[in-house]
């Protein structure tokens, strides 16, 4: 069973994204939810995931702080994140993609699209 | 066709897609203010763009699309979960809606979603305003600031 984190303040689109992932056949993934950065990354030291799934705008620490912190940890920097917002920004999702990010989607999600940037994870 | 046209037509297909995609529901354009009291919620454009985003929603068809998009009853959803379900709508159709109208190359960033009290607080003659349907209900969508202004 592959354990996957869900950083979004909006528990409606951590609802969303847990549904992209079921009609993609990872549905009996053990989940955890996460309503900001800091959350997400107590929760990846805990018990570090096999996916993190983040926003980038939310209180406390936003995803582009959390996707750093992520990947300076020696404990957590091999660790997949999937990067999902709303705002479209070329220069940005560059830089989110050189500091490692395996992906950078745009709301509103599809099953198609998840599934296509998640292709390497589910192999 | 002028910008205030062309904008219409972007904000329509972000809405649509925005509430397609997450409640399966048709939108339509619409004419006229909605009558209801509305809930609404407004979310600040930044970083160079200086605009507000409002979108405002009759509480009984909120409720409705809150179920739809949870698989539950209406008299199942606490009010949170309404306001979450209105917010992220319009965190969604926001960045829609912005990636769409701005040029490629502008960089922009969105604020919080940051919920209303009382009266909607835009009217159509202090901003663009925009009226749709769902399923017979209107809602609206408003925005004001230099950011479209300079299109």
């Amino acid at each position: 069973m592959k354990k996957i984190i869900i950083a979004d303040d909006s528990s409606t689109a951590r609802m969303f994204i847990r549904r992209c992932l079921q009609i993609i056949g990872l549905g009996d993934s053990d989940f955890t939810e996460a309503e900001d950065g800091k959350i997400a990354l107590d929760a990846a030291k805990a018990d570090p995931p096999d996916l993190l799934i983040t926003d980038l705008n939310m209180p406390n620490m936003d995803g582009e702080e959390l996707l750093k912190r992520v990947k300076s940890s020696p404990k957590l920097n091999i660790l997949p994140v999937l990067v999902i917002t709303s705002a479209g920004n070329p220069a940005r999702e560059k830089v989110l993609l050189e500091m490692g990010a395996i992906g950078v989607l745009h709301k509103p999600v599809s099953p198609a699209v998840m599934v296509e940037a998640l292709s390497d994870f589910m192999d | 066709m002028s910008t205030s046209d062309q904008l219409k037509d972007v904000m329509f297909d972000a809405v649509s897609e925005s509430i397609e995609n997450m409640a399966f529901m048709e939108v339509t354009h619409g004419d006229n203010p909605p009558e209801e009291d509305l809930m609404w919620v407004s979310m600040s454009i930044e970083d160079p763009i200086k605009d507000t985003l409002y979108l405002g929603v009759p509480e009984p068809l909120m409720k409705e699309l809150t179920a739809g998009v949870f698989a539950m009853d209406e008299d199942e959803l606490e009010e949170q979960l309404i306001k979450d379900t209105l917010a992220e709508l319009l965190n969604t159709l926001g960045g829609v809606f912005y990636t769409k109208a701005l040029p490629e190359s502008q960089t922009y960033q969105l604020g919080l979603p940051v919920h209303g009290e009382g009266e909607f607080p835009i009217s159509g003659d202090q901003a663009y305003c925009w009226y749709m349907q769902l399923e017979d209900t209107t809602i609206v969508i408003a925005a004001n600031g230099d950011g479209l202004k300079n299109l």
